[in-house]
């Protein structure tokens, strides 16, 4: 449970930018008084499942900061992840006052295709940190066909988005193989090592499983704000949308799982599990020897926490600045909004003010949540009265869960460098799936048949994987792919 | 069914024990199976599959739902209440109703009856059924939220206990009842209901089993958590930890901040949840005696 | 009939209406007032402009119902999966019924009645992770403490398809005999000792008892369920198709009825005027094949149809 959750400190380039510019608010915000009205403001929160009984407290500590600076009195109103999307469309159908939506992994046109969000374009001069954000490069807003922008983006440090590969050290070691953590390395040499480890330990497996496909870990392809489901371009140089289930990257991973499951180095029940009934390496370290998961240093100290041994991270695919999925976290305004300007001037908060981010997403410091030092890079939970949320906001601005670290610090400026250095030709460009939901419906039923068990190398290859193409062009992936090809072409003679 | 057994009845009583000797069997092998794999070691089900005698018992799943017992014996009282209150209250209205719509000549019953029936048949969805719920007859966060939507009445049940006063009951005894100079309430409580037993229990059973199992009134209507039932927490937790399980690429370092609890605490909870209905099931039972009808109609 | 229909004394009714009214309420609002809900599925919903206020969109939403070229499978489990729940259940619990019903011993018998009610009591969750301890390659008690025991061998259960026929049919049953069985010994427990009582007087064996005067108490509860699954011909029980095989993809050819196709499509989009398009669809059919297999039955046995 020790995680590290964001790291500010020394970021490269903007970030220092960014940080100095939240300091700034912070003393200008002292001197300011609000002296309009007090508006309230409902906003949605998401937990995981279990409810968290300090929302009362928590909104009582932000109001009595917010009240006199942006006149906004909070409230909030929690709803499991699972159930948010469902849950939002009776609320907004049933003309329920709400101001601000919390939304993950559901794409915006999911809600303006209903017109359940405003359009945030005029009420973005109650924004003044999001623009300044916005401007310095992040790619914040959510647009949508119409050209308008209906919701502003999680901003999430980048050190949380690397793709590794994690080993035990001890077998690295045994195998007389060097490797060091975070090193990027080709599917050759993760072959390699899983066969030395697999020669040390016969039992060993590698904990992939359906519920989670991994392939994308170890291809570089961006979807251009959009699903793969409606096509990549591969590397930072291309700008030809392909089908990613057809490219030469997809079909060595495919080809890799299946050998691998015929060695038995994949569970025989992958395809229909997850990590937490098939064994992962916290919960199965004797046989569960490797295993994809983020690279993450709060996730590796996680490991190494839960089992006595030290983890090797091995990054297998090279992470460009690409424009993030259409399935991240995103805030927006509802259609039934009463106070659309207090509701801006709120999330402003969430992505400028370090005390409001940390607020909603920790709880109250010394209740909640205590910093472990004073320049508050690190925080640790208090563990009989945790509370947390999913969070919108910058993320940016959280310290890290644990204790600082000085090389984690690093790493995280050589990933963020290697990020900012490495812009896909399509970052800024973010597709819009309106035109063809009929078609990427029908795909999202052939993926969910086909893909658990192709990338679990359960599924035999020769016969499966040719249906599962001929199955997605049936249902018009090309026609999908043609269409993203096109608003690409048309975006990219415009920039 | 008094005097000397014949030889048939006796055979027939025999197959009749093996056959549910059998099913008994194969209902109980599951669910000790749910007993032993939520005290089942996590690392010894990974290792040695799952089994009816576990080799590492740990009851940590136990402990740790223990250790949220003022939040789970919160939600047992939750749950118990509305099952019971609302189980007496759909009972006295699906008998009051289908002994209605029984009466031979009631104007307009077919009609009524119909309209009941479609019900079964075709429905508005979620929204709309949420949107009547909180706009025209406001139940959010009372406790009507979690007795009234969907549960109360449905017409499946008005059609097994209208069947059953019409077919099982005998006439002759209503209107003997009638001429006696009985009003319609009159027969109802003193006739229809005690006559009705079997199918009332039946039909509680259901009714009871639907309070008992649901959550979805809870999640739509009730934002306190201090009202969660406890179908509600479990399915809460399930649901989430499988999303979660899907997502956790995505998710990223959000994901590993969340205690996502283990296969055992998730099987916990269920023998939790089914455990009152087994203790209070043979409750029910008392009421499933034939046999009745004799006195009644001599007496 | 018009004359008889004049004669009718209102007032006696009154009361009877009175008597009525709180569930006809309770059925006004809890269900016909949100019928309206049902033409979600023929608009273009607009929440700026409330449900009501929103454009018709005829069949547009209904369309993804046929993007995929490959409904056909799908549309064929749903329809042999319920056709054989149907037969079976009009076969198999009664059968238990009555063989229960002839058991004496009453301790024992409340025992079975409380021990088969249990699989019942489990939500479809809990189920599918019960089948999969069963059934698992890598920890399943099948494979792990009796195939690899004896043959050495180890089945993978979620990628063969050949089997899950007989699984899902297996856990349907195994799951709602004990309810189905309570709702025939109901009926049973309502028949009057008289008849048995008069059939031993002539001379009538227990088995011809059972064929002539159980069954034919039976037959309107048996014809009802009947009716009723006929009416649910095109849904099928999400929990046990997308839950029980654990969505595994290899088995779709089996296990994917139009419910699990519905999900598994618009699961990433939040679009409830497509999932409402799809219920209309599967009510529509229901609606209409009720009203014909209940006409069918009003031809040839009046008695026993349910309007």
């Amino acid at each position: 449970m020790k995680k590290m959750t964001a790291l500010f400190t020394t970021a490269a380039m903007s970030l220092t930018a960014l940080f100095g510019c939240a300091n700034a608010f912070a003393e200008e915000g002292a001197g300011d008084v609000w002296t309009g009205e007090i508006e309230p403001v409902v906003v949605t929160l998401l937990n995981a499942g279990t409810d968290n009984p300090y929302l009362d407290q928590v909104a009582e500590k932000l109001n009595e900061y917010l009240g006199d600076k942006i006149g906004v009195e909070v409230s909030f109103r929690q709803v499991s992840i699972f159930n948010a999307a469902s849950q939002y469309t009776m609320w907004i159908g049933g003309g329920e006052t709400v101001d601000l939506l919390t939304i993950a992994y559901a794409p915006v046109s999911a809600f303006t295709g209903m017109n359940m969000l405003e359009p945030l374009d005029d009420l973005l001069q109650y924004a003044p940190h999001i623009q300044e954000l916005a401007e310095e490069g992040y790619a914040i807003y959510c647009p949508s066909a119409d050209g308008h922008i209906y919701g502003i983006r999680t901003l999430n440090p980048p050190v949380s988005n690397g793709d590794g590969m994690y080993f035990w050290k001890e077998d690295l070691e045994e195998a007389g193989l060097e490797y060091e953590d975070n090193q990027l390395v080709t599917l050759e040499d993760i072959e390699l090592i899983v066969s030395k480890v697999k020669e040390l330990h016969p039992d060993a497996y590698v904990g992939v499983y359906g519920s989670a496909p991994r392939s994308g870990f170890t291809i570089e392809a961006d979807p251009l704000g959009a699903n793969i489901t409606s096509g990549v371009i591969l590397g930072t140089e291309s700008t030809e949308v392909v089908n990613y289930f057809e490219t030469e990257e997809y079909q060595d991973y495919i080809k890799l799982l299946r050998k691998w499951y015929e060695e038995g180095l994949v569970k025989k029940d992958a395809a229909t599990t997850d990590a937490l009934e098939g064994g992962s390496m916290t919960n199965d370290p004797e046989n569960c020897r490797m295993m994809w998961n983020e690279y993450n240093t709060g996730i590796i100290a996680s490991y190494e926490e839960a089992t006595g041994k030290e983890v090797v991270a091995l990054r297998t695919a090279k992470r460009n600045q690409n424009a993030l999925t259409d399935t991240d976290c995103y805030t927006g305004i509802p259609v039934t909004c009463e106070h659309p300007e207090a509701a801006m001037r709120f999330l402003d908060m969430m992505y400028s003010d370090m005390f409001v981010e940390n607020t909603c997403y920790f709880g109250i410091e010394g209740v909640n949540f205590d910093y472990t030092d004073e320049t508050k890079t690190a925080y640790v939970a208090n563990p009989d009265n945790g509370f947390w949320a999913l969070g919108s906001g910058n993320r940016m601005l959280e310290p890290m869960q644990g204790v600082y670290k000085e090389d984690t610090v690093q790493k995280y400026d050589q990933f963020a460098e290697e990020i900012n250095s490495s812009p896909t030709k399509g970052y800024g460009f973010l597709y819009d799936p309106a035109n063809m939901t009929n078609q990427i419906t029908a795909i999202d039923a052939v993926l969910q048949e086909y893909r658990a068990a192709l990338e679990t190398g359960s599924a035999d290859i020769d016969t499966v994987y040719p249906e599962f193409i001929k199955k997605l062009k049936a249902n018009g992936i090309d026609d999908v792919i043609a269409d993203k090809q096109a608003q690409f072409d048309a975006w990219l003679a415009e920039n | 069914m008094t005097g000397v057994r014949s030889r048939q009845e006796k055979t027939i009583a025999a197959i009749g024990h093996i056959i549910m000797i059998l099913a008994a069997a194969l209902a109980i092998a599951p669910f000790w199976l749910l007993v032993s794999s939520s005290i089942q070691e996590e690392s010894s089900i990974i290792r040695d599959g799952y089994s009816f005698l576990p080799k590492e018992v740990s009851f940590s799943a136990y402990q740790y739902l223990l250790g949220e017992w003022k939040q789970i014996g919160r939600a047992y009282f939750v749950t118990i209440f509305t099952t019971v209150i609302g189980t007496t209250l759909s009972l006295f209205l699906v008998s009051m109703t289908s002994y209605v719509l029984s009466i031979r000549d009631l104007p307009g019953r077919t009609f009524i009856f119909i309209a009941i029936l479609l019900t079964m048949l075709i429905n508005g969805g979620q929204v709309s059924m949420y949107i009547t719920y909180t706009r025209i007859v406001d139940v959010r966060n009372t406790i009507f939220a979690l007795l009234v939507p969907n549960l109360l009445l449905n017409g499946f049940n008005v059609m097994l206990v209208r069947n059953y006063v019409t077919n099982s009951i005998p006439r002759e005894l209503q209107e003997a009842a009638s001429i006696d100079g009985a009003g319609l309430f009159h027969i109802y409580i003193r006739i229809i209901l005690p006559l009705s037993k079997p199918i009332l229990a039946t039909v509680g059973l259901l009714t009871a089993l639907g309070y008992w199992n649901d959550w979805i009134n809870g999640l739509y209507f009730v934002s306190d958590s201090k009202w969660y039932s406890i179908q509600l927490m479990l399915n809460q937790i399930n649901s989430n930890a499988s999303f979660l399980a899907s997502h956790s690429d995505q998710l990223g370092q959000m994901a590993n901040q969340i205690d996502i609890p283990t296969v055992a605490v998730r099987m916990a909870i269920s023998v939790l949840v089914i455990i009152p209905i087994v203790l209070a099931y043979p409750f029910f039972q008392k009421y499933f005696t034939g046999g009745m009808m004799v006195g009644a109609v001599k007496g | 009939m018009k004359a008889r229909k004049k004669k009718v004394n209102f007032k006696r009714f009154i009361p009877a209406y009175i008597m009525l009214l709180p569930g006809l309420a309770y059925f006004v609002i809890n269900n016909y007032i949100p019928m309206y809900g049902i033409t979600i599925a023929f608009r273009k919903l607009d929440f700026k402009k409330g449900i009501l206020r929103s454009p018709f969109c005829g069949f547009d939403n209904f369309k993804f119902l046929f993007a995929s070229g490959n409904m056909g499978p799908i549309i064929r489990n749903t329809v042999l999966y319920n056709l054989v729940f149907l037969a079976l259940g009009a076969i198999v619990p009664v059968a238990f019924a009555i063989l229960f019903n002839e058991i004496r011993a009453k301790r024992v018998k409340k025992l079975y009645q409380t021990v088969v009610l249990l699989p019942y009591l489990m939500s479809m969750v809990i189920v599918s992770s019960l089948v999969y301890n069963f059934l698992s390659a890598d920890m399943g008690f099948i494979n792990k403490s009796i195939l690899e025991p004896l043959t050495g061998q180890t089945v993978s259960f979620y990628q063969e398809k050949k089997f899950w026929p007989f699984i899902l049919t297996f856990v349907h049953e195994w799951k709602g005999l004990g309810f189905s069985m309570v709702l025939y010994l109901s009926t049973l427990l309502s028949i009057s000792d008289d008849f048995y009582e008069a059939a031993k007087i002539d001379g009538a064996t227990r088995l011809q008892q059972i064929r002539y005067i159980m069954l034919p108490f039976l037959r309107p509860t048996i014809i009802m369920m009947l009716i009723l699954g006929i009416s649910k011909i095109f849904n099928s029980d999400f929990g046990l198709f997308y839950q029980v095989p654990k969505n595994s993809g290899v088995l779709y050819p089996v296990t994917q009825t139009i419910d699990v196709y519905v999900y598994n499509a618009l699961m990433n989009q939040n679009n409830i005027m497509m999932s409402s398009a799809a219920s209309v669809a599967q009510a529509a059919i229901g609606f209409t094949l009720v009203i014909v297999s209940n006409l069918i039955i009003k031809k040839i046995s009046p008695d026993d149809s349910i309007f």
